[in-house]
């Protein structure tokens, strides 16, 4: 495969993650301008573990993600009272806290010569975990689009059962969802946690993709693009957010020959799209009427 | 045995409930009526959890709910319907009424109730595209699948036809079941006279007084 693909695909995989972790958080009804902050944190986790600690791939991974998703909790329990657009400042204010931890914590050591480990504002450099286990691109993007078809099969299996109509319908009405016996507040705390975990997850890939990372990386910018992909996308199933992904990037790298113009034509592609289908592309009404059809014929 | 014992709501130092008491035995069919704004709806929402009393407690078996929240007296059994349909719009009638039976014995009582209520064809429909006495059909069975101890109605008459109104008076009294308390809210006595047993008045700063015993305010 060509280099050039498979690193834009790969760069498409990681940010589907990014994505899929604003997905999570939309179904329970909120906004989140704070995901790129767990993605981070779960980059630098990641980071620390495989390069400084010599920790294998697989436990620096999943310390990402449990690191993504302890934040995304106290994030969760810290808003427990505020929904709406006072959530949405919040996990704004939350993800530039962590960014400016990240901008001032230094602790780098000497490893063969190389200084490794976060250095402020400079970053986390010579993350060499890639080139020590001697991946190309490909391979990279092969692992990368494992670890994603894993967490798709568990969302699927989520969206089959139903917690996730209960998460919608306190997502959409809370009151019903109340009076349904459930919980409002637990299926808000579970779905930020596990977008928390979600989101650490892709960092980790990130940094050990990248070998850089540097706070300046995951600004509001970045999580806006999550979020953005999961709206055009549309919120009737994890699928969506990827499409979202495909559709954003995808069409922007299609279309470099026409250098600045392509930003036109992607603004004017979401704004049809907002206009015509402001749900996103795949809706919720979409995706439960194919559902129902596919059971009459099944039956 | 569900009771609420000297429950007092007031909203910025307006009393809208003063000390009402009232007692439930299973298979009871109450009725309540009164006026616009002496606080219907709000005995409603103290007696299911989506408000919490200033004063009083309310009881369930000998267990106090009082300061549960809503979802933990659905859980125990206080069901309710709302004066203006409430349902998912983005998922199909089927699907929610399956969230709302979870145990199997609820998905069998679920099953015949949508059989009796002739709601099968709706089921893959989404609730816009329902019409309004089905739906209200629909949110009684909601309320109905897991056998509750009470069911609250608020204004079921609201939008339908004296027809519609029959029938669903008829549906509702072939399926209640002898466990089930139930408590209307309404303003349509021949409907009332139907379904309930005893009707009791709200007034305004009397609380609930026997039906009959009429005393200006």
């Amino acid at each position: 495969m060509d280099m050039y693909l498979a690193s834009v695909l790969t760069n498409m995989t990681l940010i589907a993650f990014l994505a899929l972790s604003a997905y999570l958080v939309l179904v329970v009804g909120e906004v989140s301008f704070g995901q790129q902050a767990f993605f981070g944190i779960g980059a630098y986790i990641t980071a620390s573990a495989t390069a400084l600690a010599g920790a294998h791939v697989f436990w620096g991974l999943l310390a990402g993600a449990i690191g993504g998703a302890s934040c995304a909790l106290v994030l969760g329990l810290l808003t427990i009272r505020l929904s709406g657009i006072y959530f949405a400042i919040s996990t704004l204010c939350f993800a530039e806290l962590l960014r400016f931890f990240l901008l001032h914590l230094r602790f780098t050591q000497s490893v063969d010569g190389r200084i490794i480990g976060p250095d402020g504002p400079e970053g986390f450099s010579n993350i060499r975990w890639i080139f020590e286990n001697n991946y190309q691109v490909t391979d990279f993007l092969l692992l990368a689009v494992t670890c994603l078809i894993i967490l798709l099969i568990v969302l699927f299996s989520l969206e089959r059962s139903p917690i996730m109509l209960g998460a919608r319908m306190v997502g959409n009405d809370p009151i019903l969802a109340q009076s349904q016996g459930l919980n409002p507040t637990r299926y808000r705390l579970s779905f930020i946690t596990l977008s928390g975990a979600v989101a650490g997850f892709g960092g980790g890939l990130f940094a050990l993709f990248n070998t850089h990372i540097e706070p300046a990386m995951f600004g509001v910018m970045l999580g806006i693009h999550g979020l953005a992909y999961a709206v055009i996308g549309g919120l009737g199933s994890a699928i969506g957010p990827l499409l979202g992904v495909f559709l954003d990037i995808g069409l922007l790298e299609s279309i470099r020959s026409l250098a600045a113009y392509r930003m036109i034509i992607f603004g004017g592609l979401v704004a049809l799209l907002l206009v015509f289908r402001p749900e996103g592309i795949i809706s919720p009404r979409l995706v439960s009427h194919l559902k129902s059809r596919w059971r009459n014929r099944h039956v | 045995m569900y009771s609420l014992h000297g429950i007092g709501k007031s909203f910025g130092g307006i009393d809208v409930l003063t000390d009402i008491s009232l007692t439930l035995k299973p298979g009871q069919r109450l009725g309540i009526t009164g006026a616009n704004g002496v606080g219907k709806s709000t005995l409603i929402n103290v007696a299911t959890g989506f408000l919490k009393p200033d004063s009083g407690h309310i009881q369930l078996n000998n267990k106090t709910l009082t300061h549960q929240p809503a979802w933990a007296f659905a859980q125990a059994g206080i069901q309710r319907t709302f004066q203006s349909t409430r349902f998912l719009i983005t998922a199909n009638l089927g699907e929610q009424l399956l969230l709302a039976a979870r145990a199997p014995e609820s998905k069998k009582r679920l099953a015949k109730l949508i059989e009796l209520s002739g709601l099968q064809a709706s089921l893959h429909l989404f609730p816009d595209e329902i019409p309004l006495p089905m739906l209200r059909k629909a949110e009684v069975i909601r309320g109905l699948a897991a056998s509750p101890e009470v069911l609250f109605l608020d204004e079921p008459s609201a939008g339908l036809t004296a027809i519609e109104l029959d029938q669903f008076g008829v549906f509702l009294q072939q399926n209640l079941g002898q466990k089930t308390a139930l408590v209307v809210v309404e303003h349509r006595f021949d409907f009332m006279l139907m379904i309930t047993d005893s009707v009791v008045e709200m007034q305004l700063n009397r609380g609930l007084v026997e039906k009959g015993t009429d005393v200006k305010t």
